[in-house]
């Protein structure tokens, strides 16, 4: 019983940072219809921005002593940082020449921005893993028999958090509602009168906040960052928004936790090393059911 | 808007596309600036690749066929720009050195990949990210058949069927497909996006459990000792030799992919693509023609699967990744979807290329920089991708049609812009 709930702690953990990787996925696709095949990459990015930012915090022992939690919210909005200015450059030079080409011409732009910022980072560090230092508080509460770290309590509020903000802002806000509009029809939310081209970089940079701030976050959970982190979290983040329904918002976050519980529960009951194809064979078994994913919209023509 | 787009898309044998047709045949891109020039320019360009190698002992041997190749391609109509090419691919090599002829072998090899995957992506227009998978289980079928006692693993030492390189290709064709009729299957009813990222998951899956399923395949630590193809009382043990072989089955596998798209199945095919729900109302089996695809496609991969594994001499799980999916839908659409010319080319591209740039260096007085081309070859690609897409969004070498189409959408778009 213990190991279980464990399981399901690590499962919500997990999940948690795949709904919200997720949630960039989602919104881009929901607008342009199309895979940012690097966001992924601005995760790690983001893991980078928030590492540096510690870095250089390093030695100021006195702050980190005092303040951790300040310490902490500068990496995390360095991480977003990074990610959002990075993600407005991709659009502007990768993505928005494309919009009106074949479908696979952005594929294969996302696919080379990816290779390019990977690289860059290997390049940086060397292809080596940079160790985060050590800010975040050590230590754990105790439910019944089964030990959460903080940092866990912090990473599954954050996400919680995270999703709430957006879904007020998507859901509450006019620049949301233009959001919305852009997705249903982009020729007639011009027509009335929305920035069509704001709106696409707004998705870009609400998608690549979110990536940010979760790659600082995992990156301080698993305590290092290294060039290649963003491919897994990334490929299964898509996986995760896909199963929800690509497109729909509480789609990614159900897909999000729902994957990670799953990809949890497995590593008992399959075992570990089959971990990552859980993913892939929920993605299969539920997409013949539901082509459309849980929460998609029944659409049966995509062009 | 959405009425004109749906226009666009109904199927190439209704009039209007005659017209665009018709006119994409008067003026074939390229030919303008060769009117003449087929003449004069191929036997000098042919001369010049055949001696290159002697006159020139650098890398640019490469970025002269890259040159040789892109000309040639453009003008291939012409049977002269195919023997020029043709000969170019065979003589060049023999002046190269064992590092880029075993550039010139992967080219070859991705070469014969990219046409099997254009068949699924270009022809029939299904986005498959997990061509991976038939390439892995050509590989492992070589060695799981082929392997000896000492290297082969567990499940494969209760058998020794004395067969060889020129046996397996044909069982690899056929257990290739089949594999690809089995992963087809499940994903009939799904569309785009969705259908990318399961094939993607297939690739994964097939690796994964390459990995961890020792009994059958050795697992990480892989199979090996694998013999060379044998030839006439000797093996094909060189990159040289190989490319050869690569070289010839992707040549056949050109002039048969050709051939099925001009067919009834290809127009079939094209029919899918353009508009599933056109087609089948037409009364075109979509079933069948998908997983035809699929099938053709991955057995073309199979076949690659056989000569990475014989030019290796041995397999591991982690060499079938993701990134050869992705390499090779990059060279199909980089060269121009559903045109097996700009295949070629795309493969000097995207396979070719990074490799030479090893050797590049250029001084600029920052030590960073000094051996740019080692070090950053891999961000230059990335860069790459991105520019050329940019600026050729619909590939190099697009086959006219797609040209045609898409110059129609272009002006479509103005047309509805003003």
């Amino acid at each position: 019983m213990q190991q279980w709930i464990q399981l399901t702690i690590d499962g919500i953990t997990l999940g948690g940072v795949y709904a919200v990787i997720a949630l960039g996925y989602t919104l881009v696709y929901g607008v342009l219809r199309m895979i940012n095949f690097a966001h992924g990459e601005l995760f790690m990015m983001g893991a980078f921005g928030g590492f540096y930012t510690l870095d250089a915090f390093e030695n100021h022992t006195t702050l980190n002593d005092s303040l951790p939690s300040l310490t902490i919210a500068v990496a995390i909005f360095a991480g977003m940082a990074t990610s959002v200015v990075l993600a407005i450059i991709m659009e502007r030079v990768a993505y928005r020449p494309l919009r009106h080409a074949p479908r696979l011409a952005p594929l294969i732009s996302a696919i080379g921005v990816s290779i390019l910022l990977r690289n860059v980072m290997l390049r940086v560090t060397n292809a080596r893993r940079e160790v985060l230092p050590q800010v975040f508080p050590r230590g754990a509460i105790e439910i019944g028999d089964v030990n959460v770290t903080y940092i866990r309590i912090f990473l599954v509020a954050l996400s919680l958090f995270f999703m709430l903000l957006l879904y007020v802002f998507i859901q509450r806000t006019k620049t949301g509602t233009a959001m919305r509009a852009v997705a249903e029809d982009r020729d007639t939310a011009a027509l009335m009168g929305i920035d069509v081209d704001r709106i696409i970089v707004l998705t870009f940079v609400s998608g690549a906040a979110l990536a940010g701030a979760a790659g600082v976050c995992y990156a301080m959970y698993t305590t290092n960052a290294a060039a290649g982190m963003g491919f897994l979290p990334g490929i299964k983040a898509f996986t995760a928004a896909v199963l929800g329904g690509i497109g729909s918002v509480p789609g990614a976050m159900f897909g999000g936790y729902f994957l990670g519980l799953s990809e949890s529960y497995s590593t008992r009951l399959i075992g570990a090393q089959y971990k990552d194809v859980v993913a892939f064979v929920l993605l299969v078994a539920v997409l013949i059911f539901r082509p459309w994913g849980f929460f998609g919209k029944r659409e049966d023509r995509r062009a | 808007m959405a009425h004109q787009r749906r226009r666009l898309l109904r199927p190439l044998t209704s009039w209007p596309y005659r017209d665009i047709i018709d006119r994409a045949r008067a003026t074939p891109a390229g030919t303008r600036a060769f009117q003449f020039g087929p003449y004069v320019l191929l036997p000098l360009l042919g001369a010049g690749a055949a001696l290159a190698p002697a006159l020139l002992s650098t890398r640019l041997t490469f970025l002269l066929l890259l040159v040789v190749a892109y000309v040639m391609l453009r003008i291939m109509d012409s049977v002269y720009g195919l023997v020029v090419l043709a000969g170019t691919l065979v003589l060049l090599p023999q002046g190269m050195d064992g590092f880029e002829r075993n550039i010139m072998f992967n080219v070859a090899l991705y070469t014969l990949l990219g046409i099997g995957l254009n068949v699924v992506v270009g022809y029939a227009g299904l986005l498959d990210l997990g061509y991976v998978a038939f390439f892995a289980a050509g590989a492992y079928l070589y060695a799981l058949v082929v392997a000896p006692d000492a290297g082969a693993s567990e499940w494969a030492q209760q058998w020794d069927l004395g067969v060889t390189f020129w046996a397996v290709l044909p069982m690899a064709l056929v257990v290739a497909a089949l594999i690809g009729v089995a992963l087809g299957v499940p994903v009939l009813r799904l569309r785009g996006d969705y259908l990318a990222i399961v094939t993607l998951g297939f690739g994964e899956i097939i690796r994964i459990m390459a990995r961890n399923e020792d009994y059958y395949t050795s697992g990480p630590r892989g199979i090996f000792l694998l013999p060379k193809p044998p030839f006439f009382g000797r093996e094909l043990d060189t990159a040289y030799e190989l490319y050869f072989v690569a070289l010839a089955l992707a040549i056949v596998a050109v002039i048969a992919a050709e051939r099925i798209r001009d067919s009834r199945v290809g127009r079939a095919w094209e029919a899918i693509r353009e508009d599933e729900d056109v087609a089948s109302s037409m009364g075109i089996d979509t079933t069948v023609y998908k997983l035809l695809a699929f099938a053709i496609g991955a057995a073309i991969g199979g076949l690659g699967g056989v000569i990475i594994a014989a030019k290796q001499g041995s397999v591991f799980p982690d060499d079938y990744n993701l990134d050869v999916s992705i390499n090779v839908l990059a060279l199909v659409i980089i060269g121009g979807m559903g045109n097996v010319r700009g295949i070629l080319l795309g493969a000097l591209l995207v396979v070719g290329l990074p490799d030479v740039l090893r050797d590049f260096s250029i001084n600029l007085g920052v030590a960073e920089f000094q051996n740019i081309g080692a070090d950053y070859r891999l961000v230059i690609f990335g860069a790459s991708l991105v520019a050329i897409m940019v600026l050729r969004p619909e590939g190099l070498l697009p086959s006219r049609r797609r040209a045609a189409e898409f110059q129609e959408a272009e002006l479509l778009e103005q047309e509805l812009a003003t």
